[in-house]
């Protein structure tokens, strides 16, 4: 068993933390229009599926990380092949947000102020938590994760006055973008929920998991629905592909009151958690393939790695932009979110199916 | 040690960290109120801004001779864009030209007439300039003249005007428009643009009426009542006063104060497969003022003849609107297109290029009217004068 013990609370706080992190700034499956709730509940159900089918990989396999269960699902090679696979997708997923978050201060607040050190001063934070450990991280989330929804609602629930707004129909003209825009809410919100196989076996129960995760995922549905219906009441669906930041706009659009600050200290502390997770996972699961005794001297090295890679592979805003409203962004999620942990979850099954086996012959 | 090292650092961090990198302090900035935009007629584009003096507009008429100085400058700027023109702006500006400020931008009949959306764009996308402040197009004079007009009771022109705009909604006489609402009713499909107007009278400046658009171009004008049968339409009244012929004596008035109103439409097929529509508006209001009616007619007849005038009143405001639209204009700004568009997609996308030209001036538009009349303030009746 490990040392490191997260709480059930906690559990859910970070799954909340980390699910919300970008899409709060990105407006989720924008691409469907005013079809955009619809695509929402779709990827809400699909990613259901995919958290139940994660949590249960990491109840068969009690108490073992990510790498430890491609280990021993797929034998030495193999299964060093895939960590190895996952470490890049998930530096990937650590690179886009960090770039994507370094964008969104860029844009909306700090036109001027060079991007590196945006980057820098987010990234600061984000070593330090990494560095303190897992159980920093879930503290963190259970002192900062319940004041995120508050600024939603502030800014949702002054909307209830608005009234010229043009309405939801006709509903489903075309169905391609709201597939389209279903599968994008699985592949950047829900099914990066694959991160948590390497933070359940920290947890001190096993119990209650199931139940804290999906309950995190209920209430982050039912936000999610909420930032997509005031986006689209306020802004409209025929501007709403327009803005680069909905959320920020709408915020922008409360009566009487300045309050985008604070909903984009919001995005901040959802980005910070998702660039955190990201960088610990990766961190972790380098240290566990090359068997280094901790983590924790890794963390800069790869935070100044991302970085830099953040600036490689994304030259432009507009790059960013136009590879998150393509398909490709969908397509390069499919090995990890899909294949490999359908096939580590059939491997486990027929193995824990045989151990039954051998214990009833025995 | 190393954790009083890294207490020194947090520390330095807060102190120094306090900013934006282009922090800049309030009096290095030149504090926009309005913006106007003017098409020159070799085709450019003038942008003015009116930059409040913040001594000036603080100090008021106190200090003897001080308060006949103005409280604030226009400067403006020509060339072939808007980011352009404002940043060559400069030459003539010592302080960089703070945008958040600006409440209300105005656009100029001849910018209106050439089409809008060029300007837009750069109002929308910049970080600086906010989606509340108000748009209005100004009729018969330039932008520039009317950010350069001098209020009495206000030396800030630029919230005067806002204000002025706001009102709006104890009057119904205008519209007022955001600029996000601007832009959204540009990008709506089967709804055309429309935005309040304001003009020159006197020595001061009036908001009522509505300038009227197809596409992104300016191509007439509601007058006020109009304009308020256009707001009843579209059910965007908050208040109104309405002037009713007496029903004792017609010619006296009774004054009607309107304080809520919806407006609902149905969109229904005719024979020959063309939409036409019922537009329902219903309002309540109370009695506010009445010219020496007397005369032997009950309380509940009189209310009766008031509610039916009232009726017949907001009827025949709405479809002057809508027929002005119709016949002279061309211009769907009531969005019937757009309920089109809901109903039955399909077909609207066989004919929205040629909705404006071809089908909305032909559809049929029944109003119909429920006024609710509910008190009579603290009269019962008026005094009689003997």
């Amino acid at each position: 068993m490990k040392e490191v013990k997260l709480s059930n609370i906690q559990l859910g706080l970070l799954t909340f933390g980390f699910l919300y992190g970008s899409t709060a700034i990105l407006n989720p499956a924008m691409g469907a229009k005013r079809d955009a709730w619809i695509a929402l509940i779709l990827g809400w159900f699909t990613g259901f599926i995919f958290i139940l089918g994660y949590l249960y990989i990491s109840k068969l396999n009690q108490g073992k990380t990510l790498n430890e269960i491609l280990e021993e699902c797929f034998g030495k090679v193999l299964g060093k092949l895939a960590i190895a696979f996952y470490i890049l997708f998930f530096l990937y997923k650590a690179v886009i947000n960090i770039r994507g978050f370094g964008e969104f201060m860029a844009i909306v607040s700090y036109p001027e102020t060079p991007l590196i050190f945006l980057m820098s001063v987010f990234m600061l934070a984000v070593i330090y938590v990494v560095k303190s450990g897992l159980a920093t991280i879930g503290r963190l989330a259970e002192m900062l994760v319940p004041l995120m929804p508050i600024p939603i609602l502030v800014v949702a629930s002054s909307m209830v006055t608005m009234k010229n707004y043009s309405g939801f129909q006709p509903v489903l003209l075309e169905i391609a973008p709201v597939i389209k825009g279903a599968a994008g809410v699985v592949s950047t919100i829900f099914g990066d929920f694959i991160l948590f196989l390497m933070v359940l076996p920290y947890t001190n129960k096993v119990k209650g998991r199931f139940k804290s995760s999906l309950l995190a995922l209920m209430l982050l549905g039912v936000l999610l629905m909420i930032i997509v219906v005031r986006n689209l009441i306020v802004i409209g669906p025929v501007l709403i592909e327009h803005f680069i930041y909905a959320a920020h706009v709408s915020a922008q659009l409360v009566p009487g009151m300045n309050i985008d600050p604070l909903v984009d200290v919001n995005l901040l502390l959802g980005g910070g958690f998702k660039v955190a997770l990201c960088l610990y996972a990766v961190t972790k699961a380098t240290a566990e393939l090359f068997k280094v005794e901790s983590y924790k001297p890794l963390v800069s090295a790869f935070a100044v790695l991302a970085i830099v890679l953040a600036f490689w592979i994304i030259p432009s805003s507009i790059e960013l932009r136009r590879w998150s409203g393509s398909l490709s962004i969908i397509l390069v999620t499919i090995p990890a979110h899909v294949i490999l942990p359908l096939a580590m979850l059939i491997v486990s099954i027929i193995k824990q199916s045989k151990k039954r086996k051998n214990l009833n012959t025995i | 040690m190393k954790r009083l090292f890294l207490f020194l650092i947090t520390i330095g961090i807060l102190l120094t960290s306090t900013a934006c990198w282009n922090n800049r302090d309030l009096t290095e900035l030149s504090i926009a109120t309005a913006f106007g935009i003017d098409r020159t007629k070799d085709g450019k584009t003038m942008v003015s801004v009116q930059i409040v003096k913040p001594s000036e507009a603080q100090a008021g008429g106190k200090e003897g001779g001080g308060g006949s100085k103005k409280g604030f400058v226009v400067v403006s700027n020509t060339a072939d864009t808007v980011f352009g023109a404002l940043r060559e702006m400069l030459s003539k500006v010592n302080n960089k030209i703070f945008y958040s400020s600006s409440q209300i931008i105005v656009i100029g009949e001849d910018a209106a007439r050439d089409g809008i959306e060029d300007f837009l764009d750069f109002t929308l996308r910049d970080h600086e300039t906010q989606f509340k402040q108000l748009v209005i197009v100004s009729k018969g004079v330039t932008a520039k003249e009317i950010l350069e007009q001098e209020y009495d009771l206000s030396k800030v022109p630029g919230a005067y005007l806002r204000d002025t705009v706001n009102n709006i909604e104890a009057r119904g006489f205008s519209k007022s428009m955001m600029l996000i609402e601007v832009a959204r009713e540009l990008a709506t499909e089967g709804r055309e643009l429309c935005m309040g107007t304001v003009q020159k009278k006197g020595t001061t400046t009036d908001i009522s009426g509505i300038a009227v658009f197809l596409m992104d171009k300016l191509v007439g004008w509601l007058d006020p009542f109009e304009s308020r049968g256009y707001m009843f339409v579209m059910g965007r009244v908050k208040s109104t006063l309405l002037e009713v012929d007496d029903p004792q004596k017609p010619d006296k008035q009774v004054g009607i104060e309107i304080q809520k109103t919806s407006s609902e439409r149905k969109l229904e097929w005719t024979k020959n497969g063309k939409p036409s529509f019922t537009v329902k508006i219903k309002v309540q209001g109370n009695i506010g003022e009445q010219y020496g009616g007397h005369g032997a007619m009950k309380e509940t007849e009189i209310l009766k003849a008031v509610t039916e005038s009232c009726n017949n009143k907001i009827k025949r405001e709405a479809l002057l609107a809508i027929r002005k639209c119709q016949a002279e204009y061309k211009s769907d700004i009531l969005g019937f297109g757009m309920k089109v568009f809901d109903d039955t997609p399909n077909y609207w996308k066989s004919i929205r290029d040629k909705w404006n030209s071809d089908f909305f001036p032909n559809i049929e538009v029944n109003v119909e009217v429920e006024s609710k009349i509910l008190r009579s303030g603290l009269l019962d009746k008026p005094i009689e004068v003997q």
